[in-house]
């Protein structure tokens, strides 16, 4: 997100370190930075808010608060706390078709508004963020999205149907082939079922759900009356909408990352406070609000003991750290013992109904089933327990009955209903044979407390030997670490990234300082490590193949023909996976051969191992091949292949006719089939684990073509080789990047005078172009003038 | 010109500099305790994302670009990092877990110097009763101090995997300049080298691992990138095209 220095310090009264400070600050403890640009007097940074804080920092507000957080800073409070009491509006209704599809909607109708340009300081605002003004309604709320990462909607109410005085939105699915006309004109055709805002009376579109809005209601220059939408839409929907529909806008982004319901009420304050004082005039009213929400959640509780914060960082942090840390960023914690708050706090809720599946969020502590029950005691001392009886179960640490001591659970099979035998939710395979439907916290004195559909109907306390609840009981159990204190957590509303313990350490981690966190080896070692059969085998048959004169290459998986194909290739002819690693190999071997002069080698010996994809799928193979230049008088390519399968054979101790392909001048062994055969290995060899040592100079290779010329010289008897080669270098220059002697001989001239003639092949080549025959030419002749230059020599 | 290219190429061959950088890796790490295991390349959506805690729909999910294999209903691909090699290792074994996995990954990305469509990482899974993070830079640290052969300077970033909690970027500082800035670090002094973490405790639940005793690190890094930092490479694709004019320089 795009965050202006200038902006950001109004959260500070004025008041923030040099930017220099922040983008360090920000990178060692928040966010990398991407950019940082002047612009006019402003200072602009691209902040690459991670994944897991877009919920809370694609905002300035969110920002502020991180940068509070780590600058140690006070952010000033005013800026949002705009108290909110419109009244219920009178000529407003909202009907939310699937409220898990819209999670909240606050919508407010303001009559009489003007509409024109945005103040200065607003145009400014949007402007560094590389935005476009609009009108001071549609700017409004594109600040306030800016500002509480709340996106926002305003609709022109006058272009909506009334009906007997009431204005009615409605959100709604799509029914089939419905189109709506965005605000830039594009028409759509909507795929069924997508998330709309519409009139409740017309039926028409308005907008798509958290993604952009229509022309129906648009906002003109003539709009008096609007309805202002802050909304919470489904991430999951609003994400797959803008994939179908191809639309991406800084709405859709927040609401897919998910945002906390409560910032739509907030917003709304923001909003309308702004847009009194920038678009209204003396008969500017705000009629009312509605607000739609129907599944409040309760502030959501977690925690953590100060022995695994220490454990998990390696750092002896102090509970006071602890707390200060947690404090900067807003988080309240308490430091509990969660056994005697655990059997305080039961007891407070005997008498609620029972109602099954109810949610710990939303139904506490109003409305329990069993494990809601526990579930939510538990959250209240800082437990992240699983939801359901049999995964508490499993969660918790098994205890002997006569170990039994107020604040246990007690898990039963009832043996009606629905008896769990696996966990459904948390340890995935883990069973429990006997089977588990029922669980309540042991008081104390043979006495229980649980919420159960019999009897009471809700929560109640009995003795557990008369309970018809555990008749059948399958476990005694403990919560992990119960005897220790215990920091409880109230996480703030926008921070839906905070779930469990290791968020919180993650918390305090950062804040703290990773670099306090002093490096420690593992103790020991206390096994010696398993060997790895496949790479012991391929070392093995790569010493072979090196030394044989084979050097290896890496080619491509993805080639234009095999079984596999791949959805979206990155070219038409990298569209399926290699089914063999021969095809690649032989054309490496050409390109190879054609630079062969270039390498200074006329025989070119490649191999490969590597997975290979074909129908009845994926295994490793070995490959090598022989190309031969022409002329060459060495081995011929058979006899070099055959020389490696037998070292092979050798190595591997297996005839390997059965594992070989053979096409041309390339073998390709099935390697995975024949590992089957072989016995594992005990130890590594000793030099299969011994590093490199030198380190190459690389030079980088050039992307032009090179070119050949030979040279033939007489010189007088005692002149080598080398000393023509120094002569030759010297006058080439750069562009000579490989001289090649091929041709010696001895030649008797008339006055008994002995000359030897050296014939070198030389190769050129430049960095920057392809050379012309211009400059071969010009180099050329500067080498034979050298030549010719030496006391008796001649370029033949 | 170098004039040791004038004399005749021995008959020896050349093993591929990524051949060498994860004979270093496996080896140190051996030494270390580490036991190297394989995984497929070819994956099941859940071994790479779900299993990992990327759960569908999540927008995690456009961190990395994937390359997904008709039919698309198999709901297979080529795997995006070897962190899904953590979860099939894990299945089968019980802690204590000390493993490294090398090998090719996928990114369905426009390619340049410095990006592939195919490319290499390490990962790498410690898992027992009392690990943690002063672990994790405790091995980085030494890992690298033999990589490079001498003393290197850790730092540890925020960041966001969502297999790890905590989640670490990790730099080293620069062996080129040491931190004064030089073309290698663009600068900056440090070199951004992969990623780490704490393992998610939903990542150990997945596998049937109690979070609640046990916890571990992991991280992961590119091996191409080593190499190109070790040998001065500047285009990652000169590692794929098969050409000895590369390969016979090592």
């Amino acid at each position: 997100m795009k965050i202006s220095y200038n902006w950001l310090k109004e959260y500070f009264g004025g008041s923030l370190p040099t930017p220099k400070e922040l983008v360090e600050t920000i990178t060692m403890k928040s966010f990398e930075i991407e950019s940082v640009d002047e612009v006019k007097d402003d200072i602009i940074f691209d902040v690459k808010v991670l994944p897991n804080r877009n919920h809370d920092c694609l905002s300035y507000f969110g920002m502020a608060r991180e940068v509070g957080a780590i600058c140690n800073l006070d952010v000033k409070k005013d800026l949002f706390s705009s108290k909110f009491n419109t009244p219920l509006s009178k000529i407003l209704r909202v009907d939310i078709e699937d409220e898990t599809q819209c999670l909240r909607y606050v919508g407010t109708v303001i009559k009489n508004v003007r509409v024109g340009p945005s103040p200065e300081w607003l145009m400014k605002k949007l402007e560094s963020m590389g935005q476009r003004s609009i009108n001071n309604i549609v700017d409004a709320t594109n600040f306030v999205m800016f500002s509480l990462g709340q996106p926002l909607h305003a609709f022109d109410m006058d272009k909506m149907e009334g009906r007997e005085g009431v204005w009615s939105v409605a959100v709604r699915g799509s029914d089939m082939g419905e189109k709506i006309t965005l605000l830039d004109g594009a028409v759509h055709e909507l795929p069924q079922g997508t998330l709309l805002i519409c009139d409740g009376n017309s039926g028409d579109a308005l907008g798509i759900a958290g993604i952009k809005g229509g022309k129906k209601a648009e906002i003109d220059s003539e709009t008096k009356n609007i309805i202002v939408e802050s909304a919470n839409f489904n991430p999951i929907t609003t994400r797959l909408t803008s994939k179908k529909v191809g639309i991406r806008t800084d709405a859709s982004v927040r609401f897919e990352n998910g945002i906390a319901p409560e910032i739509a009420e907030q917003a709304m304050a923001l909003v309308v406070k702004i847009l009194m004082e920038i678009a209204g005039s003396g008969d500017t009213t705000v009629e009312g609000t509605v607000d739609v929400y129907p599944r409040p959640a309760s502030p959501f509780k977690t925690g953590v003991t100060l022995e695994k914060i220490r454990s998990v960082l390696g750092l002896n942090i102090s509970e006071k750290d602890v707390v200060d840390t947690l404090l900067k960023l807003g988080i309240v914690c308490e430091y509990v013992d969660p056994k005697s708050k655990i059997l305080s706090l039961a007891p407070t809720v005997v008498g609620a109904p029972y109602k099954s599946g109810a949610s710990v969020r939303r139904d506490a502590p109003r409305l329990f089933d069993c494990s809601s029950f526990v579930s939510y005691i538990c959250s209240q001392v800082g437990y992240t327990i699983p939801r359901i009886s049999v995964d508490q179960y499993i969660y918790t640490d098994e205890i002997k009955q006569e170990e039994l001591t107020p604040g246990d659970l007690v898990f039963s099979n009832s043996g009606v209903g629905n008896i769990h035998f696996e966990s459904k939710e948390y340890m995935k395979g883990v069973k429990v044979p006997e089977g588990v439907d029922h669980v309540g916290i042991y008081l104390g004195e043979g006495k229980i407390i649980h919420a159960t559909a019999h009897e009471g109907k809700g929560v109640v306390v009995e003795e557990i030997s008369k309970s018809t609840s555990f008749q059948h009981i399958v476990g005694f159990r403990r919560l992990p670490s119960i005897n220790l204190g215990r920091f409880v957590v109230t996480v703030p509303v926008e921070r839906l990234d905070i779930t469990r313990p290791e968020d919180i350490i993650e918390e305090i981690g950062r804040l703290h300082g990773y670099e306090k966190i002093e490096t420690k080896l593992l103790s020991h070692i206390d096994r010696k490590p398993s060997v790895n059969k496949r790479y012991y085998y391929m070392l093995r048959a790569r010493e072979v193949l090196l030394e044989k004169g084979f050097s290896e290459v890496y080619t491509y998986v993805f080639v234009p023909k095999g079984d596999i194909e791949v959805l979206k290739p990155l070219a038409s002819d990298k569209n399926h996976l290699r089914t063999n690693l021969s095809d690649a190999l032989a054309s490496s071997l050409d390109f190879n051969a054609r630079n062969a002069d270039l390498v200074g080698i006329d025989q070119i010996k490649l191999f490969e191992v590597g997975a290979v994809f074909p129908k009845k799928g994926e295994s490793v193979r070995f490959a090598f091949g022989v190309k031969n230049q022409k002329g060459y008088k060495g081995s011929k390519e058979d006899e070099e292949l055959a020389c490696v399968i037998e070292g092979l054979s050798r190595v591997w101790g297996i005839d390997l006719k059965p594992f070989i392909q053979q096409k041309n001048s390339v073998v390709e062994i099935i390697f995975d089939a024949l590992l089957e055969k072989l016995p594992d290995a005990e130890k590594y060899e000793k030099e299969m684990l011994v590093t490199s040592s030198a380190i190459p100079k690389y030079r980088t290779i050039s992307t032009y073509p090179y070119a050949v010329r030979d040279v033939a010289v007489f010189v007088p008897e005692g002149v080598s080789a080398e000393d023509v080669l120094d002569v030759i270098s010297k006058s080439a220059g750069p562009l000579l990047v490989r001289a090649k002697l091929f041709d010696v001989f001895t030649k008797k001239f008339g006055e008994g005078e002995t000359k030897t003639s050296y014939a070198f092949r030389l190769v050129y080549q430049s960095f920057e172009k392809t050379l012309s025959e211009e400059e071969l030419v010009s180099v050329m002749e500067k080498v034979t003038v050298a030549l010719n230059g030496q006391e008796g020599w001649n370029v033949r | 010109m170098n004039t040791n290219e004038s004399t005749p190429e021995k008959n020896e061959g050349h093993l591929h500099p990524l051949s060498i950088v994860i004979k270093d890796i496996v080896s140190i790490f051996n030494e270390m305790g580490f036991e190297s295991v394989d995984g497929p390349e070819m994956e099941e959506e859940w071994y790479n994302f779900d299993a990992l805690n990327v759960p569908s729909f999540h927008p995690a999910r456009d961190m990395q670009d994937t390359f997904w294999l008709k039919p698309e209903s198999s709901r297979k691909l080529l795997r995006t990092h070897t962190s899904s090699v953590q979860i099939r290792y894990m299945e089968k074994h019980k802690p204590p877990i000390k493993i490294i996995s090398a090998g090719k990954v996928f990114r369905n990305e426009a390619t340049d110097a410095t990006h592939e469509a195919q490319f290499h990482q390490i990962e790498c899974l410690m898992i027992d009763t009392e690990i943690s993070v002063a672990h994790l830079k405790g091995t980085l640290e030494q890992f690298f101090e033999k990589f490079f052969g001498k003393k290197v300077v850790a730092r540890f970033r925020p960041s966001y995997f969502p297999f790890v909690e905590p989640g670490f970027e990790f730099d080293m500082q620069c062996f080129k300049c040491e931190g004064a800035g030089c073309n290698v670090c663009k600068g900056t002094g440090w070199i951004e080298l992969g990623g780490s973490g704490m393992v998610h405790p939903k990542v150990l639940e997945g596998v049937g691992i109690n979070p609640e005793k046990y916890q571990g690190f992991a991280f992961g890094y590119g091996i191409d990138r080593l190499v190109m930092l070790k040998y001065g490479i500047d285009d990652i694709r000169q590692l794929y095209s098969g050409d000895l004019r590369v390969v016979n320089q090592f």
